[in-house]
């Protein structure tokens, strides 16, 4: 697929982010499509798009955020980095456990420091948050895993 | 030229974090306001559309799994009705009277009239931050603080105002309080949001709360009116041996299926 196209969609996401994705809230809680997506792209082995992703999806929701500017970008980013280098150094083989827990964890992560930069302490909703998250994470990998054995087939 | 390469591949991705970090580095200097208000000027015909598409649909798959709460709701809602209606005739009984005493006494026509902009709702910033962005901001006269209702019911209250557009910080919020007052024992306290849902904090132990008693704004700080309906007391959640009362207390409004608010502008 072509990078621009590719790009267009991923700002796309962040615009459904902030849009679309408050009527999928679950006690309120709104699970964020870019962080999830970004990590599901790196694990299913789509390194280049899980940057591209986490770096134009957090452009868009930065403009519009709440946070000081380059807060979504930065962390995700930096989460992207940080799973890389974990996969490199300690993973030897990926599967859906994996998503589980990566995206469980780094979901929780940013809750917290999301609740810290809103002067707050994170609560136990956080857990909803994080396990929604996770559940989207796992219909997103499976999705993406489907699609890419196809295109293999195809090609 | 390995490192040339790998800048090429990442080139986007760090122009990106150089912006990020050139944002993060100017957001004192205020650019940000003008930036989210063009910003959310622009999802806004998004935000709308997708509020009522796909945000009429959800909703709806979802109460038919919740088919059981939906036939107890209704029973609860007939009696309620019936209650009120006759609350509203000896209501209209009690103004008609009123309004005889008030020309025998000379009293002037009440002037205290409130100004409602309705403002629909276009997104959501935060997963965390229960608060929504409407569509009118300080153009239409809105200001920080304004209270803003749904369905007659105080749903939250203005945090920040843009040109164009506004952020609702709702009741259900944790950081959002609001002085209130119990309508039966004329208690007052503070409405606070949280996980545990609407809690009446600080009100004083020699007030006897009356269960079900309607919860209304007290107007104390002068921005918010008094008299707004918040919602019905449900329990009382102190422990024994706290200096103060905690109640619990339940709105009539479905927080997760708003659309439309009143913002009630206070004519100056």
């Amino acid at each position: 697929m072509n990078k621009f196209f590719k790009i267009l969609i991923f700002i796309l996401l962040g615009i459904l982010q902030l849009t679309l994705m408050p009527i999928f809230s679950i006690k309120g809680m709104i699970p964020n499509l870019i962080l999830i997506g970004s990590i599901v792209l790196l694990l299913a082995d789509f390194e280049e798009d899980a940057f591209y992703l986490a770096a134009f999806g957090g452009l868009v929701l930065d403009l519009a955020g709440p946070f000081f500017f380059g807060f979504h970008t930065i962390f995700f980013i930096g989460f992207i980095f940080l799973i890389r280098f974990l996969l490199q150094k300690i993973v030897t083989e990926l599967n859906m456990l994996l998503v589980v827990i990566g995206v469980f964890i780094f979901s929780l992560i940013f809750g917290v420091l999301e609740n810290l930069f809103l002067s707050r302490l994170p609560g136990l909703n956080i857990l909803i948050y994080s396990f929604y998250s996770t559940i989207l994470g796992l219909l997103a990998f499976t999705f993406l895993h489907k699609w890419h054995k196809k295109e293999q087939v195809v090609s | 030229m390995r490192k040339k390469n790998v800048i090429n591949r990442w080139r986007l991705v760090i122009i990106i974090l150089v912006i990020a970090f050139l944002g993060l580095f100017f957001s004192p200097t205020g650019f940000t306001r003008p930036v989210r208000n063009t910003t959310w000027q622009i999802l806004q015909p998004i935000g709308k559309g997708l509020r009522l598409s796909v945000g009429r649909i959800f909703p709806f798959t979802r109460d038919v799994f919740q088919f059981g709460r939906i036939i107890r709701q209704n029973s609860s809602l007939i009696n309620e009705n019936l209650n009120l209606q006759s609350q509203l005739a000896t209501m209209m009984e009690m103004q008609y009277e009123n309004e005889i005493l008030k020309k025998e006494l000379g009293f002037m026509k009440n002037t205290d009239s409130r100004k409602v902009i309705p403002g629909a709702i276009i997104g959501q910033s935060s997963g965390y931050l229960r608060s929504v962005t409407i569509d009118k901001g300080t153009e239409d006269g809105l200001s920080v603080g304004d209270a803003v209702i749904s369905q007659g019911v105080l749903a939250g209250v203005l945090t920040e105002t843009r040109k164009n557009n506004s952020d609702v910080t709702l009741i259900t919020d944790f950081n959002s309080l609001v002085p209130v007052v119990l309508q039966d024992s004329r208690g007052t306290g503070l409405l606070r949001g949280g996980l545990q849902g609407l809690v009446v904090e600080e009100i004083p132990l020699n007030i006897a709360i009356k269960n079900g008693e309607n919860v209304v704004t007290s107007g104390l700080g002068g921005q918010i009116p008094a008299g707004i309906l918040v919602g019905k007391s449900t329990e009382i959640i102190s422990k024994e041996g706290e200096i103060f009362q905690k109640l619990a207390v339940l709105s009539p409004i479905d927080f997760s299926q708003l659309e439309v608010l009143f913002v009630i502008k206070k004519n100056e």
